[in-house]
């Protein structure tokens, strides 16, 4: 671990310094993070530091255990036990804002309005419609229901999922589902998308489908993607890559060097 | 977060959990009414109708002497006037008994037969039944009325009987070979003038103990039983009543004669074994039959409290002007804290079962957070923070609360109605048999509602505190 971590070190001055005149969404310093007490004391993030633009589609790849999801959790505010700093650009204060010493009601605020989410099994609510699944950032912020219903309705066009308005999950395929849950994650038009192995249930042909898609939302809104996967078809789809082995940041594709 | 919509939506999906969690409650709140309700009806018929406790009889203080009592203190008009002076009493009624000895002879119009039998009888100011049904007739007749004109009885606004004489009515001479007295006057044997017969009432809880018990006890003759008696049969019953004489003796002086009576009404502030006459008729009868002196001096005197709350202030008002309360008032206050004693053992156990109740909500709302531990974790993802997850959840036993008393309530009155009907159409009449034991104070409702909800909120607490201090990325992860 010791000698890919220096490794990152000299890659990290390289990756902080990306081209300063696009608009930082995502900064990321010097984050740690251990799991257990004593003995058992296991370290899953050591020293992380990198930056996402508007626009980015970052893949953070690496093999099982090496802190993918752990860092996920933690950029999107799931997981509040670590060291180091985070900063996400709020849609509200319009600046990076960081996430240490925020209260609970302020991180799901931040959760909601420029945080989106994309799980692996999709994470739908089943008792809900589609459109009431769409629409639940709305419900668990403020939006009216009428408002909310016409931008759930716009963002079910736009994946072409409309005609499945009144239908519950389990009657959609995988893909359909995963549409759902992006047009869910993109409700409150979020800085960032955190997606966590958006492929994995997915057959192939599918899988290529919801790439496309990624890049057809990320060209149109500018928004930034950030895809946690093991796909090598997908990682090597995104502008960026960071790969994580033990940890650390043990190879970066993307970022250019000062 | 918009609590309310999930709330609804929750509810809705957990329905038979929640039924089933809410069984206990419902049975709890449903006892609690039930027995509340039970002993309000209870103690109302007992306090009300058995023992007026609104109404304090004072009694001049006796004190044991082994063979006899000996009264301290006497009620005259004085007495009477410091006994009002207390506080929260709104009015006082002096009353006073016969002293002397009598016996009545009648019964044959409506008994079939006649009966002879000690009178027990007491005096009391006709302004104290003014809602009796029949007051009117509850009068002095031998008061002075003043008349105008000239003639006989009600024609010239005398009673029958009288003559307008003079601006004033006078009770006319007769001879009893020739009756000249209009009903429902008759010729009195001792003073030969028209008498009115002496307005008496009775007290309703006699007529209640002689239809339940004592038509069975006794019989008419030839084996026939008595017949069940009503308050408008027995209202205009004369009999006749020999005063200065009984079983029992003579009077101390005076000479016994002979009054006819007539039943005009009946009241719970008669005396309970008895007649009770207008008081200024045993006023006369007691100075001719035992002395002038007994003209002015009361048994008792009923003081009437402005509210049920103030009576235990008005009898500690009496116990320091060096009175006592008559036994009755002593034995209502005894049975009222019997009942409530009672009623309060039963609430406890009510109280009891919805907190058992309550631990079996928390125990369905642990397993319902269980089941949606990876639910509230996308919720948490999408942006609802811990205390909308703890007020959602609490808003599902808000509702659980609400709607498990509600059917609560509604069982205790299906079953009070219930009870009603069993008790009227199967168990047999006995004295003071209400119409309903029951008595649904609308605080009673309220108060079972606050409690159910309150114990749901209770029960909910813990596993809403779970619910919210979970870990998102980890109940995602489930």
């Amino acid at each position: 671990m010791h000698a890919a971590c220096s490794f990152v070190q000299i890659l990290r001055y390289g990756i902080l310094s990306t081209n300063q005149t696009q608009e930082t969404v995502l900064r990321v310093r010097e984050l740690s993070k251990f799991f257990g007490k004593g003995d058992a004391r296991l370290q899953v993030l050591n020293n992380v530091s990198f930056d996402v633009q508007r626009g980015d589609l970052l893949a953070i790849t690496g093999k099982s255990g090496s802190g993918k999801t752990t860092l996920l959790n933690i950029m999107g505010s799931l997981d509040t036990k670590y060291s180091g700093d985070v900063q996400i650009f709020s849609s509200h204060s319009r600046a990076l804002v960081s996430l240490r010493g925020m209260s609970d009601s302020a991180l799901s605020r931040m959760r909601n309005s420029s945080i989106g989410f994309i799980f692996q099994h999709f994470n739908l609510l089943s008792h809900l419609t589609c459109l009431e699944n769409v629409m639940m950032p709305a419900t668990m912020g403020k939006t009216r229901t009428k408002d909310a219903a016409a931008r759930a309705l716009q963002l079910m066009e736009r994946l072409a999922i409309a005609e499945k308005v009144k239908a519950f999950p389990s009657e959609l395929s995988g893909g359909q589902k995963q549409r759902v849950a992006i047009a869910r994650a993109m409700f409150n038009e979020p800085s960032i998308i955190l997606c966590d192995e958006p492929t994995g249930a997915l057959d192939s042909a599918t899988s290529m489908d919801l790439i496309k898609l990624f890049h057809e939302i990320n060209a149109e809104r500018r928004a930034s993607f950030i895809i946690v996967t093991h796909d090598t078809t997908v990682s090597d789809s995104c502008k960026k890559m960071i790969r994580l082995g033990d940890g650390c940041i043990v190879e970066t594709r993307g970022f250019a060097c000062k | 977060m918009q609590v309310t919509h999930i709330v609804l939506q929750n509810f809705s999906r957990n329905r038979k959990n929640l039924a089933f969690a809410s069984i206990g409650l419902i049975i709890g709140i449903a006892s609690f009414v039930y027995f509340v309700a039970l002993g309000a009806g209870v103690k109302s018929v007992v306090l009300e109708d058995i023992f007026v406790i609104r109404q304090i009889e004072v009694v001049p203080r006796s004190y044991d002497l082994a063979i006899t009592q000996a009264s301290f203190s006497r009620i005259d008009y004085r007495a009477i006037e410091k006994l009002s002076s207390i506080d929260h009493v709104v009015r006082a009624y002096p009353k006073m008994k016969f002293t002397f000895p009598a016996w009545a002879t009648g019964g044959k119009e409506i008994l079939g037969k006649n009966f002879r039998a000690e009178v027990v009888a007491d005096g009391i100011a006709t302004s104290l039944v003014q809602d009796m049904e029949g007051h009117e007739l509850f009068r002095d007749w031998d008061a002075e009325y003043t008349c105008v004109g000239e003639g006989d009885g009600a024609a010239v606004s005398c009673p029958e009987g009288q003559r307008c004489i003079g601006g004033f009515c006078r009770k006319l001479s007769c001879k009893r070979s020739a009756n000249i007295c209009k009903y429902p006057s008759y010729c009195a044997s001792d003073t030969l003038e028209c008498e009115m017969p002496v307005p008496v009432i009775a007290n309703p809880s006699l007529l209640t103990v002689y239809n339940s018990s004592l038509t069975t006890a006794l019989k008419a003759g030839d084996g026939v039983r008595l017949p069940k008696l009503t308050e408008q049969a027995i209202r205009g019953f004369t009999f006749d009543v020999e005063l200065g004489q009984s079983y029992l003796g003579d009077s101390a002086q005076g000479k016994p004669f002979t009054r006819r009576m007539q039943v005009v009404g009946f009241s719970n502030k008669a005396i309970a074994v008895g007649f009770t006459l207008p008081i200024e008729y045993v006023k006369r009868f007691n100075a001719v039959l035992t002395g002038e002196t007994q003209r002015n001096v009361y048994h008792s005197v009923i003081l009437e409290a402005d509210s049920n709350e103030n009576v235990a202030a008005i009898s500690q008002g009496v116990k320091q002007l060096g009175y006592a309360l008559d036994d009755k008032h002593e034995m209502a206050e005894r049975m009222g804290l019997v009942i409530s004693t009672i009623t309060l053992l039963f609430s406890m156990i009510s109280l009891i079962i919805v907190t058992i109740s309550a631990i079996n909500i928390a125990h369905t709302f642990f397993m319902i957070i269980a089941e949606r531990r990876r639910e509230i974790g996308i919720m948490r993802a999408l942006g609802a923070s811990r205390n909308d997850i703890r007020r959602m959840i609490l808003g599902e036993s808000l509702i659980l609360g609400l709607m498990g008393s509600f059917l609560g309530v509604m069982l205790a009155v299906l079953s009070a109605l219930l009870t009603d009907y069993v008790s009227a159409r199967y168990l047999p009449d006995f004295p003071f048999k209400p119409e309903s034991f029951f008595i649904f104070e609308p605080r009673i409702f309220a108060i079972a509602i606050v409690c159910g909800v309150a114990f749901c909120i209770i029960g909910a607490w813990a596993p809403a505190s779970r619910a919210a201090g979970m870990d998102p990325a980890r109940a995602i992860d489930n």
